[in-house]
């Protein structure tokens, strides 16, 4: 089940992600346990990193470059305001898809009834 | 080099022009390579695997600064005590293409792709203006 849950997940990582830094800046390790816990075991940096490449290139979180005790320096990310705008936008569509997939559910057990 | 030389080199460098550019080009990437030998062997291992691949397709200089990013994910898996595959996940290569498709416009592949589209682009403009 684990492999076809990453599939799935591709396209809401981004939403989780921006929920994640809405309640809180973080850092790409940070946001990969937060994942973890709420169940989405196959997350990793592998996969956190390029989603946060994104919202950097489209200027939805400020970076800043912050000392750490152990390691190089690391980056953390905040949302801005046209990150929350997106996170908004992101639930929008969440809504939208899952009433149209309860729709197509409702409709299809219907027709075997 | 006398040092008239030595301080008016280290004023070009600071000023920038190519010279310059190059001096701290150079001074970055041996720093990268010092960075990259002291990692863990498996890290040192799969990130010289990553920057061959990833490199193969890159057009720009921003295929550098995103595996100096790698590189920092790396050094801050090694110190947590992570193992190198939890850091990227078990599917290297997926891991790469995820990366190199947030840069489409720095690789061959997202240039070509670019072409692609321009050339249909055109030709609707021409095939539009004739009729």
């Amino acid at each position: 089940m684990m492999d076809e849950l990453t599939e799935m997940l591709k396209g809401v990582l981004e939403g989780c992600v921006l929920q994640i830094l809405a309640h809180q800046e973080s850092y790409g390790y940070q946001i990969v346990k937060e994942l973890n816990r709420v169940g989405f075991t196959s997350a990793s940096d592998g996969t956190v990193y390029p989603i946060l490449m994104r919202l950097e290139k489209k200027n939805l979180v400020d970076v800043t470059k912050v000392r750490s005790e152990l390691g190089p320096p690391r980056k953390v990310y905040a949302l801005n305001a046209a990150g929350l705008r997106a996170l908004a936008s992101f639930w929008e569509r969440w809504e939208f898809i899952s009433s149209r997939l309860g729709m197509i559910k409702e409709r299809i057990d219907q027709n075997d009834r | 080099m006398t040092d008239e030389e030595r301080i008016e080199r280290a004023a070009r460098v600071k000023r920038g022009g190519w010279i310059g550019r190059f001096v701290r080009q150079r001074r970055q990437w041996r720093d990268h390579v010092r960075r990259v030998k002291a990692l863990p062997t498996d890290y040192r291992f799969v990130l010289e695997q990553i920057e061959r691949f990833m490199w193969s397709f890159a057009t720009d200089a921003q295929m550098g600064e995103v595996l100096e990013d790698i590189l920092a994910l790396f050094e801050d898996g090694a110190a947590s005590g992570r193992e190198v595959l939890e850091v990227t996940g078990e599917d290297v290569a997926a891991f790469c293409q995820a990366v190199l498709s947030e840069i489409r416009s720095s690789t061959w592949t997202g240039r070509k792709a670019e072409d692609l589209n321009r050339a249909i682009a055109d030709h609707a403009r021409k095939t539009a203006s004739s009729d």
